[in-house]
């Protein structure tokens, strides 16, 4: 069985039939699109339950077909881009885009990516659970937080941030996501608290803190919490 | 709300200036009291502190204690100046200036130098030395200041003949007063330790009286607490701390010819000192022609001025109230100084306003001063007696011809209308020459004219006699009739003229104005504007435009090409170095023929205004303040071209910058795809397909290529962005664990992890960085070691915190780099001779110039016994 239609948007004929092949062996089912024009119409046809949208297309600019497929669908979207475009990226993570990938990407890097953020599009949320994975045990409920059956003492912004890095596990946060989930602004100036905080809760809840696992730091976008 | 005086912050940032010296004065109330040798004293332990310290000239007057001191410090000889015979020994400034000390010795500031040297001042000397950067210790006693003149005068009864402008002492950053008792001078006075020429025996016992020293002891002290005070005030400004500012007064002085004027100066500059108030020197141009006695005086006066810190404003205008009140309006004027001049008892008793009585009901808001001058020299004419003391003897000439024709067409017309008529004959010809000559030659003629009248028409004939008492009443209103015309009609002339004057001003200005708003480019503007000022100013002028690197264009000059020795070539150098007029009616070098103008925008000097004048007589005041409105244009019309350059230019960067940048993200796109594709596939094989394991192998390889390949093109790419200047980088905390861990990830595939053995502080820490910039350096330094290390042996990194510093070290167990190629393995594309195999050779080059966008540095060292370390340095962030 089909685990599901992903759509292609890439001008590149030799990528798509790339992707084409990595993604039909992985148990998807293809649909491609050379333009962005073309990738809409698609998208409204064949209703895929994830778009790989290419940042350099010829017609129109990556961000802004973003913008577009926000306005009628919360499709899963990750962004395929080469290395440098930061800003591009931070700008579409927080316009809506679930993930991104670099070029070149391995094929198994792709996979991962996309089974996570299709998991996440089908099971959201995660409040009244409890949270465990590799030792790290969160009860939302009574906020209690353990790590390998010893009690971890967390402030308040700590406990946010775990919840919110959890809730969001596998996809990265821009630095502007963190501060509007956890602080409720979105005052940049303040980034460099979240750094602070985000290596004091690494400190409590990795096995080895100079060496992170869980909290990952995606350079000059924000920081991703890897299901161990 | 007080508000800093951005002027005030301007001259505190200019005397922080690292490129200007620092003058430092050791002020004295008289001679005697050891400011040599404070000097000398001070001086030596700069030099044992470090500091090159020359002596450019010392006076120590043979007394062996002073002597002494001038030993060990290095002493520039002095240079022999031949005058009229007589050999006169003068500082060395151009030795000074060639030799580069950080601090020379000057002593007496107030000294006049030989005449035909560079300046005609000693302190002029010293300026041109600090603008040189050079810090220059000097001595000055306080009746050499010039504001001081006055009471000096008052105080001890000498006149002072070297004198410094007060802004010598704004220029100082620092003033030591080296203070005696006048009780302890007079002790060294009799013991002949102070030095006094023979020939002022005399003088200087009158000089060195108590009383006199107390008098003078307090003036020092009051100078050298005014100059802490106004370093205080500056300095507060600076640091933003809200001290008194300026008043907000504003004075203006009316400068004429008398020498009053000076004294009125002098006393307003003071004035405006204490209530640190702006000032301004006004002198209203009338129709009276000066003489050139008068002339001299006023550019003297306007000149002293202006060295004491004034604005000088140039008006024209036969009213003197009014203008001084439209001027005072215009410039905000608070209070207005006028000397009193001796008023004239009969033009009271007549009920004709004095200057005082008019300008006290016109002045409104503003506060008028009338200042008494005592000692005035009664001599001087205070006032240029027109047709008097300047005969204009065509005038009369032409007068004495009027008077005559007048009298030939009178003998006629006697013979048939009588002596009546012929009077009104004479009456018209005193208007005519009212209209046409001076009122002299009015008044003259109308004296003639009575005395003809009676002599030759009125009865009896040829005699100063009447017949009637009726002739002599019609004579006496004849004569007083003829004096009013001639007055009334010499008076409306001279005011046409001065409008005729004021008009030409405005015209020439107006002239210039639009031609140069005409003007397409700069060159045409300058060319336009040398064509006006030869209208100005008989003779030829040109531009010489000065380069970016301050080299005037001689071989393309704009306007009429002037001749110039290399002498000549020399001093526009010299005005470009120091921003001053030379040449003619200068400072500088005034005995040269031609003058050296600066045109100024922005602190450096654009262009020199060159003008060749072709007669010898000294420019008037008009063309004097028109020739400066002149050069104000010309500076506003650089500044304007200047402008629009730098912005031209930046347009034109960013141009090209876009395009680069464009260019760039085609080149990665294009390079990126097909390593993606081909990674992909790679990918694909491994991952859906089984292999024999030697195929596996292979496909293994291929993705190490991959790899390989894709990092080459990444620092291909880096360093084309980095040359073209298209990397910035995007500062940000970055965790130090975070950026070795992306680091060791990314070589991972190339080498074995096992080998890398981390030493890090616990717990975490920043820098302020681009976090790509520096995992990128990590990786390639870690990645060097890796490949040029000895095979299996163990990579140490060690994270240590030095001096609010980080220094990430990379060390390898290798051999390291021969002593003589290690400054040389961060140049691009350097490879050391026993390299392996593989790698462009841009790993290290890229590494340092990340590093050192993010303001931090990589160095590399050899190891004792063996190993070979490079350390990455970077700035600690500052924690909130």
């Amino acid at each position: 069985m089909s685990k599901g239609i992903v759509l292609v948007i890439d001008d590149e004929p030799q990528i798509q039939k790339m992707l084409g092949v990595i993604l039909t062996h992985a148990g998807y089912e293809v649909v491609s699109a050379a333009s962005g024009e073309k990738g809409l119409a698609e998208l409204v046809y064949k209703k895929p339950q994830a778009v790989l949208l290419d940042m350099g297309l010829p017609d129109m600019e990556g961000f802004d077909v973003l913008v577009r497929i926000r306005e009628f669908s919360d499709v899963a979207v990750i962004m395929v881009s080469v290395r440098g475009q930061e800003e591009i990226k931070v700008k579409c993570l927080e316009s809506g885009a679930d993930d991104y990938i670099t070029k070149p990407f391995s094929a198994s890097e792709l996979t991962a990516r996309l089974a996570a953020v299709l998991r996440r599009k089908t099971t959201p949320g995660l409040i009244n659970e409890v949270f465990d994975n590799a030792g790290l045990h969160v009860e939302f409920n009574t906020r209690t937080v353990l790590l390998h059956s010893k009690a971890l003492k967390l402030t308040a912004i700590e406990y946010g941030l775990l919840t919110s890095l959890i809730k969001n596990a596998g996809r990265v946060l821009t630095m502007r996501q963190i501060l509007r989930e956890v602080w409720g602004t979105e005052n940049e100036e303040k980034a460099n608290s979240v750094r602070v905080y985000l290596n004091h809760l690494r400190q409590k809840i990795e096995d080895n803190p100079s060496s992170p696992k869980r909290i990952i730091n995606e350079p000059g976008i924000g920081y991703r919490f890897n299901l161990l | 709300m007080e508000r800093p005086d951005p002027d005030a912050i301007l001259a505190r940032v200019k005397a922080e200036d690292n490129h200007r010296g620092k003058l430092k004065i050791f002020f004295g109330m008289a001679p005697g009291v050891g400011k040599t040798y404070a000097m000398l004293q001070e001086a030596r332990q700069r030099q044992n502190e470090g500091f090159r310290v020359l002596v450019g000239v010392v006076c120590t007057h043979g007394r062996t204690e002073t002597q002494a001191l001038l030993e060990g410090l290095e002493l520039v000889p002095l240079k022999k100046v031949d005058y009229r015979g007589i050999a006169l020994e003068e500082m060395d400034i151009d030795e000074i200036l060639k030799r580069r000390p950080q601090l020379v010795l000057v002593d007496e500031l107030a000294h006049t130098n030989a005449p035909g040297s560079r300046h005609p001042k000693r302190y002029q000397d010293v300026l041109e030395l600090l603008s040189a950067d050079i810090d220059v210790f000097t001595t000055l006693n306080v009746q050499h200041v010039d504001s001081r003149r006055e009471d000096i005068l008052a105080v001890t009864r000498v006149v002072v003949g070297e004198t410094v402008p007060d802004t010598i002492l704004d220029e100082a950053s620092e003033i030591t007063l080296v203070d005696l008792s006048p009780q302890a001078l007079h002790q060294r006075l009799a013991e002949g330790k102070v030095y006094v020429p023979a020939q002022a025996q005399a003088a200087t016992t009158n000089f060195f009286k108590t009383e006199n020293l107390t008098a003078l002891r307090e003036m020092a002290l009051r100078l050298t607490t005014a100059h802490v005070n106004r370093n205080l005030r500056s300095l507060m400004l600076a640091k933003g701390l809200s001290g008194p500012t300026r008043s907000g007064e504003r004075i203006l002085v009316a400068v004429g010819i008398t020498p009053f004027s000076e004294s009125l100066i002098r006393m307003t500059r003071r004035w405006a000192g204490m209530l640190d108030a702006s000032w301004i020197a006004l002198h209203v141009e009338g129709s009276a022609s000066l003489s050139e006695e008068h002339k001299e005086r006023l550019m003297k006066n306007l000149s002293l001025a202006r060295q004491l810190g004034a604005e000088i404003i140039h008006q024209v205008g036969d009213d003197l109230a009014q203008v001084i009140i439209a001027v005072a309006h215009k410039e905000n004027v608070t209070q207005i100084i006028v000397g009193k001049s001796v008023e004239k008892n009969w033009q009271r008793f007549l009920g004709i306003p004095t200057l005082a009585d008019r300008l006290v009901s016109l002045s409104g808001q503003i506060d008028v001063h009338m200042v008494r001058i005592s000692s005035a020299d009664k001599s001087f004419p205070d006032k240029p007696k027109e047709s008097l003391s300047k005969l204009r003897p065509h005038e009369y000439g032409l007068s004495i011809l009027m008077f005559a024709i007048a009298t030939i067409v009178n003998l006629f017309l006697y013979q048939w209308a009588g002596y009546h008529h012929t009077g009104l004959m004479y009456l018209l010809t005193v208007v005519l020459s009212g209209v046409f000559l001076g009122r002299g030659a009015a008044f003259m003629l109308a004296a003639l004219s009575a005395l003809a009248w009676d002599f030759l028409f009125i009865p009896p004939q040829y005699t100063f006699g009447f017949k009637s008492s009726y002739d002599m009443g019609l004579l006496g209103m004849f004569f007083i009739t003829a004096l009013m015309m001639g007055f009334v009609t010499s008076k409306l002339r001279r005011q046409k003229e001065v409008e005729q004057k004021q008009r030409l001003r405005s015209e020439s200005l107006y002239e210039l104005t639009r031609a140069l708003a005409l003007s397409t480019d700069i060159s045409q503007a300058m060319r336009v504007a040398t064509q006006q000022i030869n209208l100005l100013v008989p003779g030829n002028s040109s531009v010489l435009m000065v380069d970016e690197n301050e080299h005037p264009l001689f071989e393309n000059p704009l306007g009429d090409s002037i001749e110039m020795n290399d002498n000549q070539k020399g001093l526009v150098q010299w005005v470009v170095a120091n921003k001053k007029a030379a040449g003619r009616f200068s400072d500088t070098l005034s005995q040269q023929p031609l003058m050296y103008l600066p045109l100024m925008s922005s602190g450096q000097v654009r262009a020199v205004l060159v003008i060749n004048l072709s007669d010898e007589k000294p420019l008037d005041l008009a063309q004097r303040t028109l020739l400066e409105s002149f050069t104000a244009l010309m500076t506003v019309m650089l500044e304007k071209d200047q402008l629009l350059k730098m912005s031209r230019e930046a347009k034109m960067k960013e141009d090209t910058q876009n395009l680069q940048s464009a260019l760039l993200d085609n080149l990665s796109h294009e390079l990126k795809t097909p390593l993606t594709i081909i990674s992909g596939y790679l990918d694909a094989l491994v991952l859906f397909h089984q292999w024999p394991k030697d195929a596996m192998e292979l496909l293994e390889e291929c993705r190490l290529a991959c790899l390989r390949l894709t990092s080459g093109v990444d620092a291909v790419l880096d360093l084309t962005k980095l040359d073209t200047g298209n990397l910035s980088p995007n500062f940000a905390w970055c965790e130090v664990k975070d950026i070795i861990n992306q680091a060791l990830k990314q070589v991972a595939p190339q080498g074995d992890e096992k080998r890398i053995h981390l030493d890090c502080p616990q717990g975490p820490l920043y820098v302020n960085a681009d976090f790509y910039m520096i995992t990128q350096s990590l990786k390639n330094i870690i990645h060097n070691a890796l490949v040029h290390g000895p095979e299996g042996e163990e990579i140490d990194i060690n994270v240590r915190i030095m001096d609010q510093k980080i220094r990430i070290s990379v060390i390898d167990q290798g051999e390291g780099i021969p002593k003589e190629t290690l400054a040389k393995i961060f140049d691009k594309f350097y490879r050391g001779a026993k390299t392996k195999k593989g790698g462009l050779g841009l790993g290290l080059s890229i590494a340092r110039r990340f590093v050192q966008l993010n303001e931090g540095d990589v160095e590399a060292e050899n190891l004792s016994p063996k190993g070979f370390m490079v350390t990455i340095t970077l700035p600690m962030a500052e924690k909130e």
